[in-house]
């Protein structure tokens, strides 16, 4: 029976393994060194336990080293790639949220690209509808004219018997003299002439907008008093209806066309260098399929505005109004500036 | 200009390991190579198994460099991977086999009173009765039948010397539990041992 504590056989054992603090295995060694139980004791357990160090172990092998080290470093390239992409993110992260320049700079640039984006809309949508716009707006400001001129019309109408503005039309006399300033009458629109130099009409409110080359239509008293007739082609954008002698009386709200913009068929007879047209006794404008077809050149050859007699006016894809065409003389296929309505239901839009 | 890897004390050395150093990979390996491969030789005693917790053991150590003080020595430090990987691999590896030599032994305590018993009667085998490599082998089959949790701490106390501290922060387990384990592996090798002479006498 052992005489030996079990504190003491623990701190033999501690001493063996040398596994505890230094104190504790300079009280091992005394033991051992004082106690012959205790060295018995070790001697059995070193003898015991010496018999693993029979077993020798190889060092480690060299090609063991070599991959452990190559993955390593494999573990450690594709941590970097990790980490530089977790750090790129992270910064792209900071300069979005820290750097007020970089987010205004980048809002700047998205703003920049987003007004662009509407802009160049916006530049489609103008570009698309900007021209059809501006033909409205043409149509709506030349509808207003004849408007005017209407009113104009009935003005002077009431103010001589109730009489069209007529200037005495001899018999045998052409109406397409436009711009002939002589004693006789041998021009249509020299009944609308009347107006402006009476002071019914404002010489602007005779052109219509969508006339090409047209004048600037301002009188002074003096070219008033003097024109016979409107100065120029370009100073008359309309067409009056044929008036003579014989034509009758105006009648408020009466059925029929007083006007329109300009004839189409006799564009011919005009110098557009010159801006005026006198032609001679040869001058002749024959009909032909275009010419029925063709609108008045003011609105492109969409169609015409149509001042009616109740003083209303009307943009009109036709040239036929009541059955008639407003731009030639019924029957008619060959002018020579003489031709005349054969009745009142035959309008003669004469240029 | 770096000093020379293997002039670096291990905390140096293991900062750059840790920064992911390419040039110090080679000097730390080196460096506990053979303890660390003698360790798991003794604990694991199979060549497959040694060799993937080797390498298992010098990666882990590079991605706990977050959680690692690199002021603390690396010895017990690798040792506590080296340690885990092998219960792991060993766990694995028998998780379809039948149960295990190692779970009846390792059952209950051994006092010291058991441990100082055994020795007293123990009888002294004469050295040349058997050979140096009888016993090698004899020894090597004793170990690789210990149960898992002795065989792990006889080596690390006596291969390894480490202190009762040590062992406890590599094993995960207070300390008395190191010394009646230690108690227990001595008792177990002991009785082994004598066994296996005993009949080899025969």
């Amino acid at each position: 029976m052992s005489n030996l504590s079990k504190e003491e056989k623990e701190v033999i054992l501690d001493f063996y393994f040398r596994c505890g603090d230094q104190e504790r295995i300079n009280q091992g060694r005394d033991l051992i060194a004082g106690n012959p139980e205790a060295a018995q004791l070790y001697a059995n357990l070193e003898d015991s336990l010496r018999q693993l160090d029979s077993v020798k172990y190889e060092p480690c092998p060299e090609n063991l080293v070599e991959l452990t080290v190559a993955k390593l470093k494999l573990a450690a390239s594709s941590e970097q790639a990790r980490l530089e992409s977790l750090l790129a993110a992270e910064q792209r992260k900071t300069a979005h949220i820290e750097s007020p320049a970089a987010t205004t700079s980048r809002s700047f640039w998205r703003n920049v690209a987003e007004v662009a984006a509407i802009a160049a809309v916006v530049l489609v949508i103008v570009g698309v509808s900007l021209p059809s716009l501006l033909r409205m707006r043409e149509t709506a400001v030349c509808r207003a004219n004849q408007m005017r001129i209407g009113r104009a019309i009935a003005s002077y109408a009431d103010d001589n018997n109730g009489t069209l503005p007529a200037v005495a039309m001899t018999a045998g006399s052409p109406w397409w003299k436009v711009g002939y300033q002589g004693a006789e009458n041998q021009s249509n629109t020299r009944h609308m002439w009347l107006l402006v130099k009476k002071g019914y009409l404002d010489g602007k409110e005779c052109i219509c907008p969508g006339m090409k080359d047209a004048a600037r239509a301002t009188y002074t008293q003096a070219q008033l008093a003097k024109y016979q007739d409107f100065p120029s082609r370009w100073h008359i954008s309309y067409s009056f209806t044929f008036t003579s002698d014989k034509c009758g009386k105006y009648q408020k709200g009466q059925r029929g066309v007083l006007l329109a913009d300009l004839n189409p068929v006799f564009e011919k007879i005009f110098d557009r260098g010159k801006g005026v047209s006198i032609p001679d006794e040869r001058t002749r404008v024959l009909l032909n399929k275009q010419l029925l077809k063709l609108m008045s050149a003011n609105h492109a050859g969409r169609g015409q505005n149509v001042l009616f007699g109740d003083g209303s006016s009307k943009f009109m894809r036709t040239r036929i109004v009541f059955g008639d065409d407003i731009y030639t003389v019924r029957d008619a296929e060959s002018y020579s500036g003489f031709e005349v309505p054969c009745d009142e239901d035959d309008i003669f839009l004469a240029p | 200009m770096n000093a020379p890897t293997n002039k670096l004390k291990d905390s140096e050395l293991l900062v750059r390991y840790m920064a992911g150093d390419e040039e110090v990979f080679r000097e730390l390996v080196g460096r506990y190579k053979n303890p660390l491969y003698a360790f798991l030789k003794r604990f694991l005693n199979r060549q497959d198994l040694v060799e993937d917790v080797f390498q298992e053991t010098f990666l882990q150590l590079y991605m706990s460099k977050e959680s690692f003080d690199t002021s603390r020595p690396l010895r017990p430090w690798l040792f506590t991977i080296a340690a885990n990987k092998a219960k792991d691999a060993l766990r694995k590896m028998q998780r379809g086999a039948s149960v295990e030599l190692g779970v009846v032994a390792d059952a209950g305590d051994v006092s010291i009173d058991d441990v100082v018993n055994l020795l007293t009667s123990y009888k002294i085998t004469p050295d040349e009765e058997v050979s140096g490599d009888e016993t090698a082998q004899r020894v090597r089959e004793i170990i690789a039948n210990m149960p898992e949790k002795l065989r792990g701490i006889l080596i690390l106390a006596y291969f390894e010397q480490f202190s009762y501290k040590q062992m406890a922060e590599i094993l995960s387990i207070p300390i008395g539990t190191v010394k009646s384990r230690l108690h227990t592996a001595v008792v177990y090798f002991t009785k082994k041992w004598k066994a296996a002479n005993r009949s080899n006498d025969k």
